[in-house]
């Protein structure tokens, strides 16, 4: 008797264990799995731009249609984009003279403010040394946003007569821009 | 017949996750943006006079300098332009008849009514100085024989003079020289 239970319950585990392989199958599956890279690229243009010649506490600004940033068509993902500024230095001589750039908006002597706006957007937003997000929301493969830049020069660093000027004069003062993008 | 049966399930289950690590690849563009500012020159003197042992005469054949030999003077940009100083020194007229002089010294050499006249920059090599001649030349360092410039707003440089009376001269006569210190662009 309990040989026949025992003999029962074998006979249910075996039932129970998935099929073996075949040992006569005509055909077979192999699953492939594979995950793609993240792979982008992203280009702005111009890469250079000149203000001209500045006065001091002055305000320029660009066609908002002066920047291009362009995420290249052969990226394989949306990335999220990032912005940063700089101090601008003589070009000459940078550890001469330099113009700290602004991280309250508010120029002073030897500070000045830079501010981007995506063409289309409602307002200029400040470019300070900290990176901030670009634009809100991610951009795909061969999106491209343009912008533009207002510049608030320097309080000036002395006057002449009724006018106003920088320490050095017939300079060059140069600064970059940089985005960043991270795949999202 | 106690049976024994043992039956061992081994299963294992690989499971093959392509852990592909999704690297957040950076990548970035620059655009170099550059202001141009305006120029405006000019230069200040804190001396406009020297006057030579003060109210006393000054001696035949003798050195002078002034009281700070190499900062008893000092030039100040008080533009923003980067200008080179020159310098520009005149024959001694007697302020009676500016037809009685002294005449400037073209080789340091002083003589009967020529006298001599020098410069020294502050920082210079110690004791060095540099004949102030009637044609205008540019000021510059003994050191390395480069120009003396101020390259921005504020930049100043201190230099003092030194002078070689004649070696025979009437005495008596207050004589005056002027010296021109001007700044060209760089």
């Amino acid at each position: 008797m309990r040989l026949g239970i025992i003999s029962i319950l074998l006979a249910g585990i075996l039932a129970l264990i998935p099929c073996l392989p075949a040992t006569a199958q005509d055909s077979g599956n192999i699953t492939i799995t594979m995950t793609g890279a993240k792979d982008f690229s992203i280009n702005l243009t111009p890469a250079n731009w000149s203000f001209g010649t500045v006065s001091p506490n002055t305000e320029y600004k660009t066609d908002l249609t002066q920047f291009t940033l362009t995420v290249n068509p052969t990226s394989t993902c949306a990335v999220n984009t990032y912005i940063t500024g700089e101090d601008a230095v003589w070009a000459d001589d940078p550890s001469g003279y330099s113009w700290t750039l602004s991280s309250s908006e508010q120029n002073d002597v030897g500070m000045y403010a830079l501010w981007f706006k995506v063409d289309g957007e409602e307002s200029y937003i400040p470019i300070s040394k900290t990176e901030i997000q670009f634009h809100s929301t991610t951009l795909g493969p061969g999106d491209s946003k343009q912008f533009g830049l207002k510049l608030l020069t320097p309080q000036p660093d002395f006057t002449e007569g009724a006018t106003v000027y920088f320490s050095v004069g017939s300079a060059i003062v140069q600064t970059h821009i940089t985005i960043s993008a991270v795949a999202a | 017949m106690k049976i024994r049966v043992i039956t061992i399930l081994l299963a294992i289950i690989l499971v093959a996750i392509a852990y592909l690590p999704v690297m957040a690849e950076d990548n970035s563009g620059q655009s170099t943006i550059t202001m141009n500012t305006e120029s405006v020159m000019g230069i200040s003197l804190s001396q406009a006079e020297w006057r030579v042992e003060g109210e006393k005469d000054v001696s035949v054949n003798a050195t002078y300098e002034t009281d700070l030999p190499a900062s008893w003077c000092t030039i100040t940009n008080t533009g923003n332009t980067n200008v080179t100083i020159f310098i520009k020194g005149d024959d001694a007229k007697w302020v009676n008849d500016p037809s009685k002089k002294w005449t400037l010294s073209g080789t340091g050499d002083n003589g009967k009514n020529i006298y001599a006249l020098w410069y020294h920059i502050k920082g210079d090599t110690a004791d060095s100085y540099t004949l102030v001649s009637k044609d205008l030349t540019s000021m510059k360092w003994t050191r390395d024989a480069e120009r003396l410039n101020l390259a921005k707003h504020a930049d100043t440089q201190q230099f003092g003079l030194k002078l070689l009376t004649p070696t025979q001269f009437i005495g008596g006569r207050t004589m005056e020289a002027n010296i021109t210190i001007s700044a060209v662009a760089a």
